[in-house]
C-alpha cells in the first residue's frame, strides 16, 4: 500500500519535542489558574424552593426589552451555568442584548431526600410555580419558554399541558424522537431495568451519567482533547476556558429516582412523546397541543441529541408557526462557541420579537 | 510548586538525552543496537511519569488531574511515534506503516490490549477501563467484608485468566442447601454469592464485547490511509497520524456500541450490578435491624411519606389561592351589591323627596296621580340603565361590565386554575 505519510524523523522529533516543551513550560500556566469561576452575568433571586431557584438577569441599560419575559429551562442532567459560562461565552448574555428580560430556573442538586421528586413534581410543581411568578410579576397572561436539552423536552411537556401559560417557545438542542437510529444512548438502555436501577440506587449517581456521556465518543472526550489542550498551555486565558469547561463537564448533580425512571421508560424506551400515551402527573401529554408559535434550533454535529431527534418536532407538534434552525457545531458549541455567540442568541430574539 | 524550574530542566536534560538516543535509533535501528545495551521499552515515558511525580503534589487537584490526563495521552502519542520508528529502521515509509499494523495486528490478535498504546487513552480495555462499574461493587465488598462469610475482596480471584475452576467451586458452595437456626440468613448470603458471580460473569462478557474492537480500529485505519494515498493527500506530522488513529478507533466503537450485541452486554452488566447491590442492601438491612439502628427500607417509606405529604400540601395550598381568589371577587361583587343598593336609595329619597314636593304642590286630591308619577321614574330609571349599559365610562356599566367579565374569568379559573394570578393582580 502507498502511504500518504511523509514524515522525516527530524520532523518527528522537532513535533515531540516542541510538545514536551510546551507541557512542560504551559504546567506552570496549569497551576495559577486557582479557583474556577463560572456565571458571568449578575443577577437575583426572584424565587426558590426546596433546591429549586428561579433567577432573574440584570440586563443591560441600554437595550429596549421585549416586554414578554423569557424563562430558560434547563437540563436536570448538567447545571445551567453553562449558559451564563463567562463574560465573551454567554448565551444569556447574547439574549440580553438582544432585548430579552431573561428568567432561569436552577434546579439544584438533589439530594438522597429527593428522591421521589417525580417529572410531574418538576413541570406541574415548580417550574409551574416559577412561571406563575413571572406571569405575576409582568401581568402577563402568558411568557416565553426556552429549553435546553433536556430541558427542551421538558419545556415541550409543559407547553403541552399549559398552552395558556407559554406565548412563544424555543426549544435548543432538544431530543424529541428518542430512537432515531442514530442514538448510541438510546440503544444502551434498551435493555436496562430501570426499575431495578432506581430500586436500588434511589437517586441515580451524577458520576454514573458522566461515566455514560464521556463513553458515547471515548477515544475524542477522554484522550484527544487533553492532547490538544497541550497546544494552548501557554496561554493562560485559553487555559482557564478549558479549566471552565472542564468543572461544568464533570459537574453532574444526581438524578432524582422517580424522574430518572419515568424519563428512562417513557422516553427512551417506550418514546412516547412519539408514540404517544405519556402521562405527566394528572396530564396526558401531547404534542399537538403545543399550539404557540415554535423555533427549533438544533446542532448538526450533535453526539448527545441527533439531529434528527429534535427534527422530529416538526411533524408532531400541533402549532403552525413552526421554524427550523441548524447550527452548525456541537452539543456544547451551540451555547459556547464564538460563532454561537454572534449566530443563535441574536435569531432567537428576533424571532420572539416579530412574534411578541 | 518547590523547585519546578530544576525539575523542569533535569527532565528536559533527560529527554534531550532521549532524543539523541531515539535519533540514533531511527539510523540504527532497535534491532541493530549492540549486545548487552539496555534499552529502555518506552523511556520517554519512564521520564514522563518521574516528572509527573515531581511535579504533581503541588499542583492544585484539578490541575493535577488535568495534568495525568495530559500525560497519559501524551504517552500514547509518544508510543505512536515510537511504533512508527521502530516498525521501519531503514526509515521508509511504506515499510515503516505496513510493519507497524502488522505489528498491531498481531498485538490485537494474540489479545494483547497492552500492545495498543491507545488502551490507556480511553481505558476501553483491561479490567481498570471499567473501573465506573467496579466502584459501588468494591464500596459493597469492603461493606461486606466483616459481615459475611465470603471475604470481601474474593471477587479479585475471578478477575485471572481462567478464573473456571473457582466459579465452579463457587457454584458448589452456593447450592449447599441452608439447614438450621440460620438457614434464613445462610439462603441470603448464598443468593448474595450467586448474584457476585452473575455480576463477574456479565462483566467479563461485556469487556470481552470489546476484543475485536482494536482490529476493527486498525482496518478503519487503513482505509483512511488507503483513501488519502487515493486523494494525493500527504500527512506530514505525528499529530495527523494521532488524530486519524483516533477517529478510526471512534469509528470502530461507533459501530459496535450501535450494536444490539453491545446494548444487551451493557444491559446485563448494569442489571447484575444491580442486582447484587440490591440484595447487599438487603442483607445489611437486616443487619442494622437487628441492631435496631434505621435501615434504607425504612428511611426510604419516610422519604416516601414526606414527598407524598409535601405533593398533598403543594396541591392544597394552590387550592386555598384559587379559592382566595373567587373569595375576592366575591367579595368585589357584594361591593357592587352594596353600591347598587346605596344608589336604589338614593332614588328612592329623590323620588319621596320629588311626591312631597308635588304634594305640597298639587294638594291633596292627588293621591292617584301620585302613585303614577312613582311608576314613571321607576320605568325611566330601567330605562336608563337599559340605555346607559352600552356607554363607556358610566360607573354602573363598568360594574356590570366588570361583573360579566368575571364571570367569563371565573369560569375559566375553575377549569384551568391559571388565571388567577394575573387576574388578581390587575384588579
Amino acid at each position: 500500500m502507498m502511504t500518504p505519510i511523509q514524515i522525516r524523523p527530524d520532523e518527528a522529533l522537532d513535533e515531540l519535542s516542541g510538545f514536551q516543551n510546551k507541557l512542560t513550560h504551559g504546567v506552570q500556566n496549569l497551576m495559577e489558574v486557582g479557583e474556577v469561576s463560572t456565571g458571568a452575568t449578575p443577577r437575583e433571586v426572584i424565587y426558590d424552593e426546596d433546591k429549586m431557584v428561579l433567577y432573574r438577569f440584570q440586563a443591560p441599560a441600554s437595550v429596549v426589552q421585549n416586554p414578554v419575559p423569557l424563562l430558560i429551562v434547563y437540563a436536570l442532567v448538567n447545571r445551567p451555568y453553562m449558559a451564563d459560562l463567562q463574560e465573551n461565552r454567554s448565551m444569556v448574555r447574547g439574549l440580553l442584548d438582544a432585548g430579552m428580560d431573561v428568567y432561569l430556573v436552577d434546579w439544584g442538586y438533589p439530594g438522597r431526600a429527593d428522591r421521589y421528586l417525580t417529572i410531574d413534581d418538576y413541570l406541574n410543581g415548580y417550574l409551574d410555580r416559577c412561571v406563575d411568578v413571572i406571569r405575576k410579576r409582568h401581568r402577563v397572561d402568558a411568557i416565553n419558554v426556552l429549553g435546553i436539552c433536556q430541558g427542551g423536552t421538558f419545556s415541550l411537556c409543559y407547553a403541552s399541558m399549559h398552552p395558556d401559560k407559554v406565548a412563544n417557545l424555543v426549544t435548543m438542542v432538544t431530543p424529541v424522537d428518542f430512537q432515531t437510529p442514530d442514538n448510541m444512548l438510546s440503544n444502551w438502555v434498551r435493555h436496562v431495568d430501570a426499575d431495578l436501577v432506581v430500586d436500588t440506587l434511589g437517586n441515580v449517581p451524577g458520576e454514573m451519567l458522566n461515566w455514560t456521556f464521556l463513553n458515547l465518543k471515548p477515544y475524542r472526550l477522554m484522550g484527544q482533547k487533553y492532547l490538544d489542550m497541550v497546544d494552548i498551555l501557554d496561554n493562560p486565558d485559553q487555559v482557564a476556558n478549558f479549566m471552565r469547561m472542564e468543572k461544568w463537564i464533570f459537574d453532574s448533580p444526581d438524578q432524582a429516582g422517580e424522574t430518572y425512571r419515568q424519563f428512562l421508560k417513557d422516553f427512551y424506551q417506550q418514546n412516547k412523546l412519539v408514540e404517544g400515551g405519556l402521562r405527566i402527573g394528572k396530564h396526558e401529554v401531547s404534542l399537538k397541543n403545543v399550539t404557540m408559535p415554535v423555533l427549533n434550533v438544533f446542532a448538526t454535529e450533535d453526539h448527545l441529541v441527533p439531529p434528527d431527534s429534535s427534527r422530529a418536532l416538526k411533524k408532531l407538534v400541533g402549532t403552525k408557526d413552526y421554524t427550523e434552525q441548524s447550527f452548525k457545531g456541537g452539543h456544547i458549541g451551540i451555547y459556547v462557541s464564538g460563532r454561537a455567540q454572534k449566530e443563535v442568541p441574536p435569531s432567537i430574539g428576533k424571532w420572539i420579537d416579530a412574534r411578541t | 510548586m518547590a523547585d519546578s524550574g530544576s525539575t523542569a530542566d533535569q527532565w528536559l536534560e533527560a529527554q534531550r538525552r532521549y532524543w539523541d538516543a531515539w535519533m540514533d535509533m531511527t539510523r540504527r535501528g532497535l534491532d541493530a543496537a549492540s549486545p548487552g545495551q539496555s534499552t529502555p521499552q518506552n523511556p520517554w515515558a519512564d521520564a514522563m511519569e518521574q516528572w509527573l511525580k515531581a511535579v504533581a503534589p503541588a499542583t492544585p487537584k484539578p490541575a493535577n488531574d488535568l495534568l495525568e490526563q495530559m500525560v497519559n495521552v501524551g504517552k500514547s502519542y509518544f508510543s505512536m511515534a515510537e511504533g512508527l520508528y521502530k516498525g521501519a529502521p531503514s526509515g521508509d515509509m511504506p515499510e515503516m506503516i505496513e510493519n507497524w499494523t502488522k505489528m498491531m495486528t498481531e498485538a490485537f490478535q494474540g489479545g494483547g490490549a497492552n500492545f495498543n498504546p491507545f488502551a490507556q487513552l480511553a481505558g476501553k480495555s483491561g479490567r481498570q477501563g471499567m473501573a465506573f462499574w467496579d466502584l459501588p461493587f468494591d464500596t459493597l465488598s469492603r461493606t461486606f467484608s466483616g459481615s459475611m462469610p465470603i471475604p470481601g475482596d474474593f471477587m479479585k480471584a475471578f478477575e485471572t485468566a481462567k478464573p473456571t475452576d473457582l466459579r465452579e467451586q463457587m457454584e458448589g458452595f452456593l447450592s449447599a442447601p441452608a439447614i438450621g437456626y440460620g438457614r434464613e440468613s445462610q439462603e441470603q448470603h448464598q443468593q448474595l454469592g450467586r448474584l457476585m458471580l452473575d455480576y463477574e460473569k456479565a462483566m467479563s462478557d461485556y469487556q470481552a464485547g470489546f476484543a475485536h474492537l482494536g482490529q476493527n480500529s486498525l482496518e478503519s485505519f487503513q482505509k483512511r490511509m488507503q483513501t488519502a494515498a487515493e486523494e494525493g493527500k500527504t500527512i506530514n506530522s505525528v499529530r495527523e497520524v494521532f488524530n486519524i488513529w483516533v477517529d478510526a478507533c471512534e469509528e470502530a466503537y461507533a459501530e459496535y456500541a450501535m450494536s444490539e450485541d453491545y446494548a444487551r452486554r451493557y444491559g446485563r452488566m448494569v442489571n447484575a450490578l444491580m442486582a447484587l447491590k440490591k440484595q447487599g442492601t438487603r442483607l445489611v438491612d437486616e443487619w442494622l435491624e437487628a441492631m435496631n439502628i434505621p435501615t434504607a427500607s425504612e428511611i426510604a417509606t419516610l422519604q416516601r411519606r414526606l414527598h407524598d405529604t409535601r405533593s398533598d400540601y403543594q396541591a392544597l395550598r394552590a387550592q386555598v389561592e384559587r379559592m382566595q381568589g373567587e373569595l375576592d371577587e366575591h367579595e368585589g361583587g357584594n361591593g357592587e351589591v352594596q353600591q347598587l343598593r346605596e344608589e336604589l336609595a338614593e332614588l328612592r329619597a329623590a323620588l319621596k323627596k320629588q311626591q312631597s314636593d308635588n304634594a305640597s304642590s298639587s294638594g291633596s286630591g292627588a293621591a292617584t296621580d301620585d302613585e303614577a308619577a312613582a311608576e314613571k321614574p321607576k320605568r325611566s330609571t330601567r330605562r336608563s340603565r337599559a340605555a346607559s349599559s352600552s356607554a363607556s365610562g358610566d360607573k354602573k356599566t363598568a360594574a356590570t361590565k366588570t361583573t360579566g367579565k368575571t364571570t367569563t374569568t371565573k369560569s375559566a379559573t375553575t377549569k384551568t386554575g391559571k388565571t388567577g394570578t394575573t387576574r388578581r393582580k390587575s384588579q
